[in-house]
């Protein structure tokens, strides 16, 4: 939480500037050494992300062996999703707009276009994309519709970019927006969350919009102010350490900044919104209500789910049981008249079975979460100092923690750099499996 | 030697840290000096719950001026057993030792608590007889506590809410550790089988920064205790334990049977008490059949896991060891 932040536009402009020019530079060197390192492909590179961005601009392009550069996973540095979910998707103008802002930017890249059980033009178009990009674009596509977490979740199994941008069907922000969130990735984010802002959708989507971020503020407490957009850029590490399924890919942002990723929100260009005009209706707000029930549950009670029902339950059994305590010493006590089987008697006892039906609910919840535990780990390390491996890497890292340590601002640097004391520490015969806290797919 | 310690590592003492910047530096000394004295091969694990002072600055400098050291840093803060357990993960020692970073607890003690598992137990828990703190805010509460956990989980231990303990690495390594589960270590250890015992440690009161803890956790401990009963006494056969909680109602249901047949001349349920408790009779038959479902659910569950096989098995494996 402590380490999400609010980037205001202004001040992320100046560091895509000097982060653009000097990327040739760097290039030759950082390059070799990501080779050198042949690391399975599982475990390209999510933490070294500055050497691997800043390499192989003009180089891949201009190279261009189009069919081989997508088998070497260490050619794509972002990957593009884009979850296509009408057959009149615009999936050509999305290609486009990323290829000529990614290709500006000499970022290696491939674009996965989903279909989410939909063909008709835009998939002929994705085959004409396919063939024009030449293993650059990928388009998969499922028999039936899906949904569109489903979509995303199928287009990051098949990605190998270090960087993963999602983009929904239509150029809905300003392609440039996408250099200043790779910039922002570059200055050290581990996520850029995207803020629409101004919004140019009517104002009614704007009031119901900006009703649900109100409600995650307070209810989760997420700093951000859009989690509707779905144009964001993350690395690819993330994802690997957050698990999410069903619709929870909105609440990645807040999901991410909890878990201690640096998350920054950024205010983006709106070029136009589809679709979803006007009220949004009950269905909607049913489905957001649900989504946000099971994110705070399982943000909060996860490994004591005891603690949730056996709280709910508990209140409701001593309602209930109250009541007709209440009841029976008034009728045995002070004699007094009136049906003892009326609605008070329903409701307390019925309250009360309820009450303790939910507590052995959490019961059961515990017995999941106790043979479960060995899978839930309930720490994720942001870097170990070892005692062996000193000699090793001794100066770096220690320079690293420090830094480190004074203002969290290039806490990444160090993350990155505890890649290299795991494989130090693997070298010296040490590693009993636990290095990959963070490398676990 | 064992293999899984191929350094030799004797003891690990695995240390959570959570703004601890003053305490650091003089625990890390006194560690020192009681395994120092030791003649035994040791580390310490000091783990960072993402300190806000400046904590891990003083145990990167501990870090580069004592070989001994290793630090694990948290991404994000995540609580005391999250650190042990991260520490639990990292250790390489035989023995594994936890204590606290407030200086409260007094690492002198660590080797009667070694002595004491090599007396052939897996698991010692220190127990602070006099304790330096607020009576009504901290020992009263630990006091009740203390003797709840004893009871529902027949674990005899005084004070299981001492951070200072002493684990044989079978144990930890078989125990999953979370959610503020430290405090159940040795009986959920004991329902695995492991022997438990406790030493009386010293307690001292706190010098620099100031307590994590307060009241207001009655009823979360409540709740962790009725998980803990069930997961010590009866995580592989949870059947059982959903069978024992209808036991009341159950005993309700009969003794109204049986008040029904005996006096089968005059049962009436036009009568106000004659509905009430045919309707309660029902709700409370529901929740019986209820529950047994539960519990067969929690016996799919536990099965499913392939957690039900193990625990006692893996315990021989540490038994001719021991002797040795």
């Amino acid at each position: 939480m402590t380490t999400s932040e609010t980037a205001p536009p202004g001040e992320q402009e100046p560091r895509r500037d000097a982060s653009v020019p000097p990327a040739p530079a760097a290039e030759g060197e950082t390059r070799a050494d990501g080779e050198s390192a042949a690391k399975p492909a599982s475990d390209s590179g999510p933490r070294e992300p500055k050497p691997k961005k800043q390499k192989a601009p003009k180089a891949a392009a201009g190279a261009k062996p189009a069919t081989s550069a997508p088998t070497d996973p260490n050619l794509i540095e972002v990957t593009v999703i884009v979850p296509v979910q009408t057959s009149d998707g615009r999936v050509r103008e999305v290609v486009e707009a990323m290829a000529s802002e990614l290709g500006r930017l000499g970022k290696s890249f491939e674009c996965i276009l989903v279909f989410d059980g939909v063909r008709g033009v835009a998939w002929e178009e994705a085959q004409k994309l396919a063939r024009e990009h030449e293993g650059r674009v990928l388009p998969i596509a499922f028999q039936q519709p899906a949904g569109e977490s489903t979509c995303l979740t199928a287009g990051f199994e098949r990605a190998r970019g270090a960087i993963i941008v999602t983009s929904p069907q239509y150029v809905q922000i300003d392609p440039y927006e996408l250099t200043r969130m790779l910039a922002a990735i570059d200055a050290g984010a581990d996520f850029v969350s995207p803020w629409r802002h101004p919004r140019i959708d009517p104002y009614l989507n704007r009031i119901q919009s900006s009703l649900f971020n109100w409600v995650m503020r307070k209810i989760i407490h997420s700093p951000f102010h859009d989690l509707n957009c779905y144009f964001r850029a993350f690395r690819r590490q993330v994802l690997e350490e957050v698990a999410i399924y069903g619709d929870q890919y909105r609440f990645l942002p807040a999901i991410a900044s909890r878990q201690g990723f640096k998350v920054v929100e950024l205010k983006v260009r709106h070029l136009k919104e589809w679709g979803g005009t006007g009220f949004f209706g009950i269905g909607v707000y049913a489905r957001r209500f649900l989504d946000i029930l099971g994110v705070v549950f399982l943000s909060k009670f996860t490994l004591k789910p005891l603690r949730f029902f056996g709280t709910l339950g508990g209140v409701f059994a001593l309602i209930g049981g109250g009541l007709c305590l209440t009841l029976f010493t008034n009728h045995v006590i002070l004699q007094e008249k009136g049906p003892l089987l009326g609605p008070i008697f329903m409701l307390g006892v019925l309250l009360f079975v309820l009450g303790v039906q939910i507590i052995g609910f959490g019961l059961v919840g515990e017995i999941i979460i106790y043979t479960q535990a060995r899978n839930l780990r309930e720490y994720r390390i942001e870097r170990i100092w070892e005692s062996g491996t000193k000699k090793h890497d001794d100066a770096r890292s220690d320079e690293h923690g420090r830094t480190g340590s004074d203002g969290g601002a290039t806490r990444l640097d160090a993350a990155g750099d505890e890649r290299g004391a795991g494989r130090g520490s693997d070298a010296a015969g040490r590693d009993r499996g636990r290095e990959e806290h963070r490398g676990d797919p | 030697m064992d293999p899984r310690t191929p350094d030799g590592v004797k003891i690990s003492v695995v240390v959570p840290v959570f703004d601890e910047e003053q305490n650091l530096r003089i625990l890390h000394a006194e560690i020192a000096a009681a395994l120092g004295g030791m003649g035994v091969t040791w580390e310490v694990l000091f783990v960072d719950d993402r300190s806000r002072d400046g904590s891990l600055r003083v145990m990167l400098e501990l870090w580069r001026e004592d070989p001994h050291v290793r630090v694990i840093q948290f991404r994000a803060r995540s609580g005391q057993t999250a650190a042990m357990a991260a520490g639990f993960d990292q250790a390489r020692g035989e023995i594994v030792v936890t204590l606290d970073g407030d200086l409260q607890n007094d690492p002198a003690d660590i080797p009667a608590l070694v002595a004491e598992l090599e007396r052939g137990y897996d698991v010692v828990a220190g127990w602070r007889k006099s304790r330096h703190d607020g009576f009504v805010l901290r020992r009263l509460p630990s006091k009740i506590a203390n003797r709840l956990i004893a009871l529902v989980t027949g674990v005899r231990i005084h004070d299981t809410g001492c951070t200072l303990k002493a684990f044989r690495r079978e144990v930890v390594e078989k125990l999953p550790i979370y959610a503020e589960q430290h405090r159940f270590l040795p009986a959920m250890s004991a329902g695995g089988g492991a022997r438990v015992s406790e030493r009386v440690v010293n307690h001292r009161p706190r010098r620099f920064g100031r307590s994590k803890y307060g009241i207001g956790r009655a009823t979360r401990v409540l709740l962790d205790l009725l998980s803990i009963q069930m997961i010590s006494s009866f995580s592989h056969r949870p059947l059982q334990y959903f069978a024992l909680l209808t036991a009341p109602f159950v005993v309700g249901l009969t003794g109204y049977l049986t008040y029904l047949v005996w006096r089968a001349d005059n049962v009436d349920f036009d009568t106000q008490w004659g509905r009430v408790a045919l309707v309660s009779f029902i709700l409370l038959f529901m929740l019986c059949a209820y529950f047994l479902m539960l519990g067969l659910l929690a016996e799919l569950i536990v099965k499913a896991s392939g957690l039900h096989r193990p625990m006692s098995p893996r315990m021989l494996v540490s038994g001719p060891r021991r002797s040795a």
